[in-house]
């Protein structure tokens, strides 16, 4: 009996999914962890210049590089209540001109494009055994002699009498005709791509932005950072003329969790930084003060989480939208200023989170069997709070594309 | 000499030295053909192993790729198919250890006397019925019954490999054919 039982099992015989190639070839072309490593950075160093083709698209755009900044007739900046080293009146106009535009930025979400790939099929040759796949990808196995080849045909059942067990082929044929695996067993390759979850990822990615609305714009002074008190003077940073905001860029690292076939979650760590110069007057004490141009440079660092729906996907691309939002940290504000003899750098801590909510759609391509190339353009909104004067505090929606590339950390399932 | 184009991947005992050869030198059609030699069979084996079609695929990929690396060790003494059946099945095994799937194994005590299916029993089942029957198994039970039924280790083999007693490898394989002789009743 356990002879019986040996042939038959020995000589079963089930058609694996594309898949399984598809990753062998490309273990095969990365061999070991020092093709991984040279994966990894080669991934990193794309992501980047994915991050720059993404820079570069936005200031195609725009038509004019200077429309990437806006001017701004704006001024004063108070830092220090107790002392007050010129007059708030004196310096500032009349009335504030409108913003033009300015950049933003955009965070990433994150799917999954499976790998897959289809059947192929080999003639047969003389006395070569054929062996019969049915079209779930699972069903067909009969007997095939090692020293025989075989033929693999996505057709349906077909077999012949050369096998090792020595079987009639009648039984044979009946075997066939049972020969098949529940469908619930997802083995189809184009439906396993749209139904099989997952596996987690990691993103790394790059964002540039670009101002489009017409959100909040100060119709008075407007104190630079922290909080607004329009009666208040101090020493500190004022501002004399217009400012230039220069494009926000973004770059971060994630995790991508596939909670379904279709919707995943990411979430991951970014870093931002907005940068403004203006011209200015810094006064630190009443009988000193230093006029020149101020380079304004907050960085943040955010946790986004986002929500991301996979709308349309094969084995090469996903197509997918996405709703989200995050919450960050201002850990650093410097103002450095030019008009002495040497910079005089200025920081102020920001107390408070810059809270934003996004929404968009985005492409990815799928690159190898674990590496997917994504462009994702976005809208935000950021909310209004206790943060220094930026790009975001004058126009609180934004639009910005992403770009980067996604790992499979785990060999999907 | 020709062996292979781009659709045509046959093996034979004429040309298995020579697609071996090319297969060591990187040979991407000739690995090709070996994959396609050798996967049906071998992808049963997983599942019989791993219990459920992905894990199976994801040794079926594993071995692939100890595989091609050690093709150099293969002399050309024995069946080909033999020596990588081999391969797939410590790969299987290694899986199943890092998983710790075999502890999750019943431990059975009393081994009792099974009568095993009737070949006639068996004459009904298709060859994917039955490696779908074995797969279905629980883990411990599955993998004493396919290396001592399938692949003829010894239950004092067995025992090294799985780190389990000789009583235990016995009373596993029991309760292996018990519960598969149970589930082809039910079909």
């Amino acid at each position: 009996m356990d002879s019986k039982l040996r042939s038959m099992l020995r000589d079963a015989e089930m058609k694996p999914s594309g898949r399984v190639w598809k990753g062998i070839e490309a273990r095969l072309g990365a061999p070991s962890g020092q093709g991984r490593r040279g994966a990894w950075i080669w991934g990193i160093s794309l992501a980047g210049a994915a991050a720059a083709l993404a820079a570069v698209l936005v200031v195609s755009n725009t038509g004019n590089s200077n429309r990437l900044y806006i001017s701004e007739d704006a001024v004063a900046l108070t830092r220090e209540p107790e002392a007050t080293a010129l007059p708030l009146s004196s310096l500032v106009p009349n009335e504030l001109p409108s913003v033009e535009e300015v950049s933003g930025r955009v965070s990433a979400p994150a799917s999954e494009v499976p790998a897959r790939i289809s059947e192929v099929s080999a003639p047969l040759g003389d006395g070569q055994e054929q062996v019969s796949v049915t079209d779930d990808g699972y069903g067909a196995s009969t007997s095939a002699d090692s020293e025989g080849a075989r033929e693999i045909s996505s057709t349906g059942v077909a077999g012949t009498d050369t096998g090792r067990s020595g079987e009639s082929s009648a039984m044979r044929r009946n075997r066939h005709g049972r020969d098949r695996l529940d469908s619930t067993d997802g083995l189809d390759p184009e439906e396993a791509v749209s139904t099989r979850k997952g596996p987690l990822r990691l993103t790394a990615k790059g964002s540039v932005g670009q101002n489009i609305g017409t959100g909040y714009v100060p119709s008075r002074p407007m104190r630079a950072p922290s909080t607004y008190n329009p009666t208040q003077t101090a020493t500190g940073i004022f501002e004399t003329g217009s400012s230039t905001y220069g494009a926000p860029v973004t770059f971060g690292i994630g995790l991508n969790i596939p909670i379904s076939g279709r919707i995943s979650i990411g979430t991951g760590i970014d870093y931002s930084l907005l940068t403004r110069s203006f011209s200015g007057i810094y006064s630190e004490m009443e009988n000193m003060s230093i006029e020149g141009n101020v380079m304004h440079k907050m960085h943040y660092v955010g946790i986004p989480l986002d929500v991301n729906f996979s709308v349309y996907r094969n084995r090469y691309i996903n197509v997918y939208a996405f709703v989200g939002g995050e919450i960050e940290y201002c850990f650093s504000n410097t103002y450095t200023i030019r008009g002495g003899a040497s910079d005089i750098v200025y920081r102020e801590p920001v107390k408070g989170f810059q809270f934003s909510t996004e929404a968009g759609a985005g492409v990815e391509a799928r690159l190898n069997n674990y590496m997917g190339l994504f462009l994702a353009p976005a809208v935000h909104y950021y909310f209004m709070g206790n943060q220094p004067k930026s790009i975001r505090t004058e126009k609180q929606f934004m639009v910005g594309v992403s770009a980067g590339l996604r790992f499979d950390l785990k060999e999907k399932r | 000499m020709q062996l292979f184009g781009q659709k045509k991947h046959l093996i034979n005992r004429d040309n298995l030295e020579q697609i071996l050869n090319d297969c060591k030198k990187g040979d991407r059609h000739a690995q090709k053909a070996v994959y396609d030699f050798l996967a049906p069979k071998m992808t049963a084996l997983c599942l019989r192993y791993m219990g459920d079609r992905d894990s199976a695929e994801d040794v079926l990929q594993d071995g692939f790729v100890t595989l091609y690396s050690k093709l150099g060790s293969y002399l050309g003494e024995g069946s080909f198919e033999g020596w990588a059946r081999k391969i797939f099945v410590n790969t299987a095994l290694m899986s199943l250890r890092k998983n710790d799937a075999l502890k999750q194994s019943e431990d059975v005590d009393a081994a009792r006397d099974i009568a095993s299916p009737e070949p006639t029993v068996l004459d009904r089942l298709s060859y994917a019925e039955l490696t779908r029957l074995v797969a279905s198994l629980p883990p411990g039970f599955r993998t004493v019954f396919n290396m001592y039924v399938v692949e003829g280790y010894s239950h004092r083999e067995i025992a090294g490999e799985l780190g389990i007693s000789e009583v235990t490898s016995r009373s596993q394989l029991m309760r292996a054919k018990a519960m598969l002789q149970e589930k082809i009743k039910n079909l």
